[in-house]
């Protein structure tokens, strides 16, 4: 399990970075996925939750979603596991031989 | 007349190649030559503007915070965004450690093996190195047994005969003229600013994750948290976590750099003559207060000319690339705003392996960015000529120091060792200064202020249909600027005009050398085969594309290849 929860898979929350010194999450910033192959398309934009996952409009926040989340989490529980079934099947070649 | 090549003049972080023209043991004329493209500005198109300070800051690891920093500023202009006063502290605290780092690691690791031979120090006598240590500083490790220590351990690393970083300079150089016991002090300091970086830049750990790519950056403001009670933020144990490394980088500065700076100048001030260039020095300005003022003046000189300072107008800023690789609608001989700048590469050079370029065409893949239509250096140098010319108190102070302990006067700026020097003293300046703001936070904080982000516009529904902003910033290597346009809350166009590229830019339509060229032009060249001397000049400018001293091909043959024409 990664930063971004079953969505990343690097170790960076027990690791921490500069002689285990912080990683993302801790410096208050959300996980951008980078270890990820092809974070730069797959993980962004950064500040808007669950990208690329029908149902939500484009003009959603992270803090509107966020309300979201608190009133329904469950359902919100749904989509994102709908979603990493999304992303796997996007998944390039190298990453499913890893 | 010879034409030699030096290609790669570096061996990571991009590709800088130089043909120079030789004659009489003089450098006639010379080209500089980016061969590698990078086009993040075109990836950057149609995403999200708060995350373009992201993708931005991979541009490089070396600089690795300043063009998140540049991102954000723009972005911020564009939505007339103000951030709140710890920020802008904690923004200028990231910002200052990373210039000692960088100024740090320049010095020891990416050129002062230009200047000090380190066989030679295998000679030493370490208690000659000591007395020699000793009187320059009270450094603890300024003893016999530690310098016969390093010596052991690099007379150990040649036996071994893999030389690793060491291998394949021009050791033995005759314009090498140090003694061996300043050879061996130096070399000992090269291994322990290795350690000692590694350290301090722990600061963009604790403020912003990790580094490279401190990941703590916000549209608006800093993400880092601050509470007092809490283990997870920005608490009392961390905030004296940076006060102590702060200490640990003001103290290598002031007690190992600075005088191994000094000392190593006081041997070669005839480079003090050599390596001018434009004589055009362009400085943004850094490191604001609560009120957007900022400690470090703006400003260019024009002509070496100290007595006036011009104000910087960004609006007078083009791009050209009548000798670059990139095609713009402006057309031949006129340049292109950064506003309206365009990253259409259309590569007309030679196909490799080739012998030389065609330096009378296209020649290189930097764009000629100009000021008014000038070619300006950028770098410590420009930004310590302009605060010393507008009479900033602390970089005054200063510069009159450093020269009077050399014995020169101001016009020895103008130069190779100039250019090195104000390294140093920007360095200096800035591991002083950079306590001062730690102090600040700390009072805001004791007052409570916790304030670290204004999300007033975070909302993409909150801004203008359009909207363009620039920012600027003074990154180690000097004046960076980015500049964006914003089109229903996405980016329409991005431009990044960084310190290398205005250093590092090719002839313009006029025919006007960039930077590098210009200095190179009457440097003197001992042993054509083995160019030093470019190296000293081309490194002096700490161009983003580092360390190779030492030029291999993957067979180890030597690549710097002299062609006599």
């Amino acid at each position: 399990m990664g930063c971004k929860g079953p969505a990343t898979f690097h170790n960076c929350p027990t690791q921490r970075y500069n002689e285990k010194t912080s990683w993302p999450v801790a410096a208050g910033h959300g996980c951008a996925g980078c270890s990820e192959p092809n974070f730069w398309d797959t993980m962004s934009p950064m500040y808007r939750r669950l990208p690329n996952v029908p149902g939500f409009g484009i003009e959603a926040t992270a803090d509107k979603i966020g309300l979201g989340l608190v009133a329904g989490a469950g359902a919100a529980f749904a989509v994102h596991g709908a979603l990493n079934a999304l992303r796997k099947d996007k998944e390039p070649e190298e990453k499913k031989e890893g | 007349m010879a034409r030699i090549v030096v290609d790669p003049i570096t061996r990571i972080e991009g590709h800088l190649r130089i043909e120079a023209e030789i004659e009489g043991g003089y450098i006639k004329d010379a080209w500089s030559s980016a061969t590698m493209f990078r086009g993040i500005e075109k990836i950057l198109r149609g995403r999200d503007p708060r995350d373009a300070w992201f993708w931005t800051q991979r541009f490089c690891g070396v600089c690795t915070t300043v063009h998140s920093i540049a991102s954000i500023r723009a972005v911020e202009d564009a939505l007339k965004i103000k951030i709140p006063p710890n920020a802008q502290l904690i923004r200028n605290i990231i910002m200052g450690i990373q210039n000692v780092q960088d100024h740090v690691i320049h010095f020891y690791h990416l050129h002062a093996l230009d200047w000090v031979d380190i066989t030679s120090g295998l000679k030493a006598d370490p208690v000659k190195t000591a007395a020699l240590a000793a009187s320059l500083s009270d450094w603890p490790n300024n003893s016999a047994t530690y310098f016969k220590g390093v010596q052991d351990k690099v007379k150990a690393f040649v036996a071994s005969g893999r030389l690793g970083p060491f291998a394949n300079a021009y050791w033995g150089h005759p314009a090498y003229k140090l003694p061996p016991e300043a050879n061996l002090m130096a070399t000992a300091h090269y291994l322990e600013a290795l350690e000692w970086q590694k350290d301090v830049i722990k600061i963009h750990a604790i403020l912003g994750s990790k580094n490279p790519h401190p990941q703590t950056f916000l549209v608006g403001g800093m993400s880092i948290p601050i509470d007092p009670d809490s283990q997870n933020a920005l608490n009392a144990d961390k905030l004296f976590e940076i006060k102590r490394l702060l200490k640990k980088a003001q103290d290598f500065v002031e007690k190992v750099y600075i005088p191994d700076l000094l000392a190593v100048a006081s041997f070669y001030k005839e480079w003090a003559g050599i390596g001018g260039g434009v004589g055009n020095y362009l400085s943004y300005g850094e490191f604001p207060d609560a009120n957007g003022n900022l400690w470090f003046p703006a400003g260019a000189i024009l002509n070496k000319d100290l007595s006036k300072v011009i104000p910087v107008d960004q609006g007078k800023i083009a791009e050209y690339v009548d000798h670059s690789w990139f095609e713009n609608t402006a057309g031949a001989g006129k340049g292109l705003h950064p506003f309206e700048g365009e990253t259409e590469v259309r590569y007309t050079g030679p196909k490799p392996p080739y012998q030389n370029l065609d330096t009378d065409a296209k020649y290189s893949f930097v764009k000629s960015p100009r000021y008014e239509e000038k070619s300006m250096e950028v770098g410590p140098l420009a930004r310590i000529l302009v605060a010393y010319a507008s009479g900033h108190k602390e970089t005054k102070a200063v510069v009159d120091l450093v020269l009077g302990k050399l014995g020169v006067g101001a016009p020895a700026l103008f130069s190779t060792l100039g250019r090195t020097a104000a390294r140093g003293i920007d360095c200096l300046l800035v591991a002083q200064q950079t306590p001062k703001w730690l102090d600040e936070l700390i009072g805001n904080i004791s007052k409570g202020d916790y304030r670290i982000h204004n999300n007033e516009s975070w909302d993409p529904a909150t801004w203008p249909s359009e909207a363009k902003g620039y920012g600027f910033h003074e990154a180690p290597r000097g004046a960076l600027g980015h500049w964006i346009k914003i089109k229903d809350q996405k980016i329409l166009n991005y431009q990044a005009v960084v310190p290398s590229t205005w250093n590092a830019s090719p002839r313009d339509a006029k025919g006007q050398r960039g930077p590098y060229e210009a200095a190179l032009v009457g440097t003197p060249v001992a042993d054509q085969n083995k160019p030093l001397e470019i190296l000293r000049t081309i490194h002096s400018f700490d161009p983003c594309l580092a360390c190779a001293v030492h030029v291999m091909d993957v067979n180890g043959n030597e690549v710097v290849k002299v062609k006599v024409s």
